[in-house]
């Protein structure tokens, strides 16, 4: 009879569904997130959010998504959730959304948080402050979603491509400025030190020609004057060949010498998993200017 | 400018009528003077004989010509016109206002400092005019008006400001110079009005209400009818003489 | 007042020296003369083809918001008035936000120039028409309307942003212009500018004598043979060309407008044929200093010209205040 017992109660431990603990982590914020089950329905607002979960092979949990994420591909065919007008709780709560992931800009975090959490669905904000950090996201990513190990895989593989990358760094770094944008007043914007575009620059082997900027927005005069070894710019080469049309940026020595290129935007302002792409090719750019 | 005139004037603000079928022809030389008690549309006469107000019915003509078809310049160059109200935005001098004035001659370059002398602010010269009393002022504001001695002058109350001395004098000097040009005074004070001019204009309720010489006006019933006083006339003795009354 | 006019010039010289001094890196005056006598080294041309062009250029911008809020003082009659009375900030906004938001397929610093100087000149044009619509125009009439449109334009303009902004061209970049800044002119720019400030003066000239008796007051301008309201439109409209010139070289700069002919006015007196060029000539000298300042301040990033210049505004207007309740 025991034995029958016993046996029972192990097939009733085989056979009951795993009642999955709550998933429990802490976001970039330090906030606590409490995940009871693994999200099946998850929004990630901002492409770089949805980038992190596709390439976690989370695509078909997805159910919603900003306006402007356009890689994978697939994803523009998702419902959109909102863009350049902000963000609509309504539109996000129709996804019936278990897990939002989000970044703070352009007043995402404020718009959403709260409600979303009043409203029972847990919310993840993710911070990208370094190269490093975004690998992290995937982790996290990975276990706010339920499936860590292909988190920790995804990472690790990257890492491992970054660690390549840095076996092979030459000697002499080149000076480095990648211009991100242009002010309206003839100001541009550079990639700071401190962000993870700015990281990305050094892990792609390059030195930070301006060392000390306290807002990301710069003078040209001060660039020219900084003298870059090599001058990126983070868009299309007409707009890069507009932008070096105006006066002084010819009295650049990367200019002069064609050692003014452009990035992709998508590889270098998207901190995701194609910031390793973006690094990598950039490393074989600055080695073959590195002379 | 030899004539002036207007016909079936009508003018209003708002419901209020301000001149009613206001007819009149004036001829140079002479010096005529408009009265009437308050609200009874002298300004706005003025105002529409000067040009600066478009009548809403009837029309004015300067010399044959409607006053439309006048430019700015060719009517600033004619005629002298004297607002009764004056607020300068700028602290100009008088040197300058007089200058200004002068300006409106097509012919050379003014000398400004005789009309200053003439009309007795040179030594204000350069005084700016937050500095000048109300007397200082309207003496100016006549030297620039008349600093290109036009054919025409209109005058809304010149000698609003001044004392009793210089009121007289303002008058010999327009009586002197109405005897080659036309000029038309809204006044206040009925004794100089009866003493200088030569013809005089009652306005009671935006209408003509009598139109005759001094002599004749001052026998007019309507006259002190529309002031609603009793007039008393004395016969003066002397030029300076100022008949007063007491009691 | 011969002297006065050499001390004005004195002091834009002055100002023009910190000017080109200041910035990102303080060159001292000998390092300027070798730039000036064609060194080769980097920093003596990047001083010659950057910095000094757009010295010159703030400079220029400063006589044309001088010369323009000269012209306005004196149509309003009102030492408070300025150039963007009558809706040309509101109507610049707009055409600097179509040109930034907006892929024309133009090369963009002549197409910002351009549509900036349209949406401005248009917008004065659209409050004359309001204005205009009841008769003859007062300057009250004008000043409602003026209201009126820059609210409406202030409105568009917000609409148009958020419409026309995607991830790539963002808010910021309009942001950014409206509170003004001078960008290095290419040669051409310089030449046009330069061509504007000549025309401007000119113009304002012209107007002088108009704006004189205009400040006599309505009737007694009238009597001295001016049409008040016919020349009050046409004053307008040269100033706010002239205005809209400065914005589309120089953005929003806030208060130039205000102070330049305001100073002239104390320094010299109110005849505009001495006020005009003096009100350029302290403009000049004032957006020179604001821009070096705007330069020098926060390397290797700028503080945005405007700003500057508002900051100079609020303690101006104390020291006017502090006047009025002295006298």
């Amino acid at each position: 009879m025991r034995r029958t017992v016993l046996a029972f109660a192990c097939l009733l431990g085989v056979a009951t569904p795993a009642v999955a603990e709550p998933i429990r982590l802490t976001d970039a914020l330090g906030r606590t997130v409490e995940i009871a089950l693994p999200p099946q329905r998850i929004v990630p607002i901002f492409a770089s959010n949805t980038e992190l979960a596709a390439t976690l092979g989370l695509s078909d949990r997805i159910v919603g998504v900003e306006a402007y994420t356009r890689f994978p591909p697939e994803m523009t065919k998702k419902p959109q959730v909102g863009g350049r007008l902000g963000f609509s709780v309504d539109a996000i709560v129709a996804q019936r959304p278990d897990l939002l992931i989000v970044t703070p800009a352009r007043q995402a975090m404020h718009q959403l948080i709260d409600p979303m959490t009043r409203l029972g669905v847990p919310v993840v904000v993710l911070l990208a402050r370094s190269v490093a950090e975004v690998m992290d996201n995937l982790r996290l990513v990975g276990r706010a979603a339920g499936v860590p190990e292909r988190g920790e895989a995804v990472a690790a593989a990257l890492e491992a491509r970054l660690a390549a990358v840095q076996h092979v760094m030459p000697a002499i770094r080149p000076r480095v400025v990648m211009i991100t944008g242009k002010l309206g007043n003839g100001l541009v914007l550079i990639a700071r030190a401190d962000t993870y575009t700015g990281d990305a620059i050094v892990k792609a082997g390059g030195r930070h020609a301006l060392e000390r900027s306290i807002v990301a927005h710069v003078s040209p005069e001060a660039i020219v004057a900084a003298d870059p070894d090599v001058l990126l710019f983070a868009g299309t080469k007409a707009d890069l060949d507009a932008l070096v049309a105006q006066p002084g940026w010819r009295l650049s020595r990367a200019v002069r010498e064609g050692r003014a290129h452009t990035v992709a935007r998508a590889e270098f302002l998207i901190p995701g998993p194609r910031t390793v792409d973006g690094i990598e090719k950039l490393a074989v750019l600055l080695r073959s200017q590195g002379q | 400018m030899t004539r002036i005139e207007c016909r079936d004037l009508g003018a209003r603000a708002g419901g209020a009528i301000l001149l009613d079928d206001v007819s009149l022809v004036f001829e140079a030389p002479a010096l005529i003077g408009i009265l009437g008690p308050n609200g009874a549309g002298k300004s706005t006469l003025l105002r529409c004989l000067a040009g600066y107000r478009r009548p809403d019915r009837g029309e004015v003509r300067w010399a044959g010509r409607p006053l439309s078809s006048w430019t700015a310049a060719e009517r600033g160059a004619a005629c002298g016109y004297c607002p009764q109200q004056f607020e300068p935005a700028w602290d100009y001098s008088v040197a300058e206002i007089v200058a200004l004035g002068h300006d409106r001659s097509p012919a050379g370059t003014p000398i400004v400092d005789r009309t200053l002398q003439e009309y007795g602010v040179e030594a204000l010269s350069k005084r700016r005019w937050s500095q000048l009393s109300g007397g200082e002022r309207a003496r100016t504001m006549l030297a620039a008006t008349l600093a290109t001695k036009p054919p025409l002058v209109l005058a809304d109350e010149p000698g609003a400001a001044l004392d009793m001395h210089h009121r007289l004098a303002l008058l010999q000097r327009l009586k002197i110079y109405s005897g080659s040009a036309l000029v038309i005074l809204v006044m206040h004070d009925l004794d100089l009005a009866l003493r200088f001019c030569d013809r005089l204009v009652l306005l009671d309720h935006g209408k003509v209400a009598a139109d005759k010489t001094p002599a004749a006006m001052v026998d007019e019933p309507g006259f002190a009818a529309a002031f609603r006083l009793r007039l008393q006339t004395e016969p003066r003795r002397a030029d300076f003489d100022w008949v007063i009354g007491i009691g | 007042m011969k002297t006065r006019f050499a001390m004005m010039a004195a002091l834009l010289a002055a100002a023009l020296l910190f000017a080109a001094m200041a910035g990102h890196d303080w060159a001292s005056p000998r390092r300027l003369l070798q730039a000036l006598s064609g060194a080769a080294d980097m920093e003596s041309r990047l001083l010659l083809v950057w910095r000094l062009p757009r010295v010159v250029a703030s400079a220029l911008v400063g006589a044309l918001l001088g010369l323009g809020g000269a012209i306005f003082q004196g149509v309003f009659r009102n030492p408070l008035a300025e150039p963007y009375l009558l809706g040309a900030s509101g109507g610049a906004a707009i055409g600097a936000t179509i040109a930034l938001l907006v892929p024309l397929g133009l090369p963009g610093g002549p197409v910002l120039a351009a549509l900036s100087f349209a949406g401005a000149w248009g917008a004065t044009w659209l409050v004359l028409a309001v204005s205009g619509l009841h008769g003859r125009p007062d300057t009250a009439g004008l000043l409602l309307a003026g209201v009126a449109v820059a609210a409406m334009l202030g409105a568009l303009r917000s609409f148009l942003m958020l419409a026309l902004s995607d991830d790539t061209v963002n808010l910021q970049v309009v942001l950014s212009w409206t509170l003004g800044g001078i960008q290095t002119p290419d040669v051409i720019g310089l030449l046009l500018l330069a061509a504007f400030v000549g025309a401007g003066l000119a113009l304002a000239l012209w107007l002088a004598h108009g704006l004189d008796l205009l400040g006599l007051g309505d009737e007694q301008a009238f009597a001295f043979g001016l049409d008040p309201a016919r020349f009050a439109r046409r004053a307008v409209l040269v100033g706010a060309a002239i205005v809209a010139a400065a914005v589309a070289f120089g953005g929003l700069v806030a208060f130039v407008g205000l102070i330049a002919p305001h100073l002239a006015r104390w320094w010299i007196g109110p005849r505009h044929r001495a006020l005009m060029p003096s009100s350029a000539l302290i403009g000049a000298a004032l957006v020179a200093v604001c821009d070096g300042i705007a330069r020098a301040v926060l390397p290797p990033a700028e503080i945005p010209l405007g700003l500057v210049t508002a900051l100079i505004g609020g303690p101006f207007f104390l020291l006017l205040l502090a006047r009025r309740l002295k006298t």
